[in-house]
């Protein structure tokens, strides 16, 4: 195995599975780099709560030994990968970003965790992220926050935070994230990556830290489109630990990674993604219009389409997520409140303060826009919008409850199920990333992958690496 | 009564819903919290104010839609 060098941590998983499969690289050289970058970056970044070096390293060797002996078991087999700190791992402190879990070793791993351990994935270590899973930054947390590679004087979205900048810098080849109201595709946007949102029941949430049941969605981050499909491919499927996911077939997601979408009609509800309100960042808009006219280059046809729900998907997207959150951490909350960290504090602590006729109103306003989505993508095949309303926000001056005022472009599709991506799409005059969001019919992945792909293909913003 | 700078509930309503919770906050605490809440009530008032008739509700979520 003789491929080596000191930029081993920007191969994508696409061009490092080759290289393994022919046993050009070593899993131990590439997963050497990987904990080189870490060392060289994390003190800057805080992207990682734990680094797992000796288990990773061990991990390695044996994936080598199995590659030399013509065991190769496919794109993840020896690709160094990292988990959000909400994925349980067996005999691996697991804290949700909390001081209510620091010491919490759980027995086993989350299915997910399992099924890319079990695909030949070797865990570098245990991602920082928004306690719970919820909220912001938070300096009352025991973690740092995350910083984003792009400009470390700003935020890198959450909650999956860790997520979001290890990628982007090159500290881990894929990871995964956690998604309530748009944890996976918020800083995939905000970190210049690739993050996808399967429908619900397509991931397993078993062994994954509950923040939501009902919303709560598991997925890959990734620096490619490709390097996406591949990880959703070793993480989806049936599992009888999770009674939500569903029985239906997993298709090969590879088969998606082609460029033609011509013919494809995309949908754009204008009346509130490009909405004429003060809370969306112009040039956002201003650089998704630019994609759009790529997905239109390609031979897709793209028309507007109206979803009248999108008014009030993000109040039951809200009022549904911290009554179910409250649910969980009732008892912690009683009687260890100091544990918890302010901002989390603050917003479980207003999810008991919900009716059950806000609950159940709320889960109506859920029926109703499920209907609507289904309509209008009847009418088109997918849905394409900015990911995020807003650039990265730097940390100073950072509004905790500015996420809260605006409209959410993410939470509709966790309200609803759907699938959705972001993929990158251009960046500021600042030079922060913009993610274009790409959703489409329930377990259409394989669509939503294969638009995003050509839209990557064509507009090669993964040519471009963070300054560090 | 309560007065428009106060919110969509009285403090002394905000405390007794605090109460009934068992929440076990301080007056400070609670005091601290109303203006979040406050905000997080504009969700309460928007799922109310939508008139769905007689549409049923999605107690639970099905992964698979009705039409797959």
């Amino acid at each position: 195995m003789a491929a080596t060098g000191t930029d081993l941590h920007y191969l994508t998983i696409h061009e490092a599975s080759e290289l393994l499969r022919r046993q050009e690289l070593s899993p131990v050289e590439l997963t050497r780099a990987f904990l080189d970058r870490i060392r060289a970056t994390d003190d800057e970044l805080h992207s990682y709560l734990l680094v797992l070096e000796e288990q990773a390293l061990e991990d390695a060797r044996t994936a080598e030994a199995e590659i030399l002996r013509g065991a190769y078991k496919g794109r993840m087999h020896g690709i160094p990968f990292a988990l959000k700190d909400l994925y349980d791992t067996a005999g691996v402190r697991t804290t949700s970003g909390s001081r209510v879990d620091i010491d919490r070793v759980p027995a086993e791993d989350a299915t997910t965790t399992a099924r890319l351990k079990a695909a030949g994935g070797i865990l570098l270590g245990k991602l920082a992220m928004h306690e719970f899973a919820l909220g912001g930054p938070d300096f009352t947390t025991p973690f740092l926050p995350a910083r984003n590679p792009w400009n470390t004087a700003h935020v890198t979205g959450g909650s999956s935070s860790g997520s979001g900048s290890a990628v982007a810098a090159g500290q881990c080849m894929g990871a995964l994230g956690s998604c309530t109201g748009g944890s996976i595709r918020g800083p995939a946007s905000l970190c210049g990556i690739v993050g996808l949102k399967a429908t619900y029941g397509r991931v397993s949430r078993a062994g994954v830290v509950t923040l939501s049941w009902s919303q709560d969605h598991c997925g890959p981050m990734t620096w490619t489109v490709e390097d996406t499909a591949y990880m959703l491919q070793a993480l989806a499927g049936y599992d009888p630990k999770d009674p939500t996911t569903s029985r239906a077939p997993v298709p090969d997601y590879s088969l998606s990674l082609r460029e033609d979408i011509r013919g494809v009609t995309i949908g754009v509800p204008r009346h509130f993604f490009f909405a004429d309100d003060p809370s969306i960042n112009p040039e956002v808009l201003s650089v998704v219009e630019k994609g759009l006219g790529v997905l239109e280059e390609l031979g897709a046809s793209v028309q507007e389409v109206t979803i009248p729900s999108l008014d009030y998907v993000r109040a039951a997207n809200t009022i549904i997520m911290l009554s179910e959150a409250y649910a969980f951490h009732e008892k912690n909350l009683k009687t260890r409140p100091q544990d918890f960290g302010e901002m989390v504090r603050d917003r479980f602590r207003i999810g008991g303060l919900f009716q059950a006729s806000d609950y159940v109103q709320a889960q109506r306003c859920r029926s109703m826009a499920k209907k609507e989505f289904s309509q209008a993508l009847q009418q088109v095949d997918f849905l394409v919008s900015p990911t995020m309303t807003q650039p990265a926000a730097a940390f100073e001056g950072f509004d905790p409850t500015g996420t809260v005022r605006g409209p959410s472009f993410t939470a509709p599709y966790n309200l609803t199920g759907l699938p959705a991506i972001s993929v990158p799409c251009g960046f500021t005059g600042a030079g922060l990333p913009v993610g274009m969001q790409i959703a489409g019919r329930p377990f259409d992945e394989p669509g939503v992958i294969r638009a995003a792909y050509a839209y990557q293909q064509q507009a090669r913003w993964f040519e471009k690496r963070p300054p560090m | 009564m309560t007065s428009s700078s106060e919110g969509p509930v009285s403090m002394d309503t905000f405390k007794t819903m605090i109460g009934l919770a068992g929440l076990g906050m301080s007056d400070q605490e609670i005091e601290d919290l109303k203006p979040l809440y406050d905000l997080y009530a504009l969700n309460v008032s928007v799922v109310h104010a939508q008139d769905f008739g007689a549409e049923e509700i999605s107690a639970a979520f099905h992964p698979d839609w009705p039409d797959q």
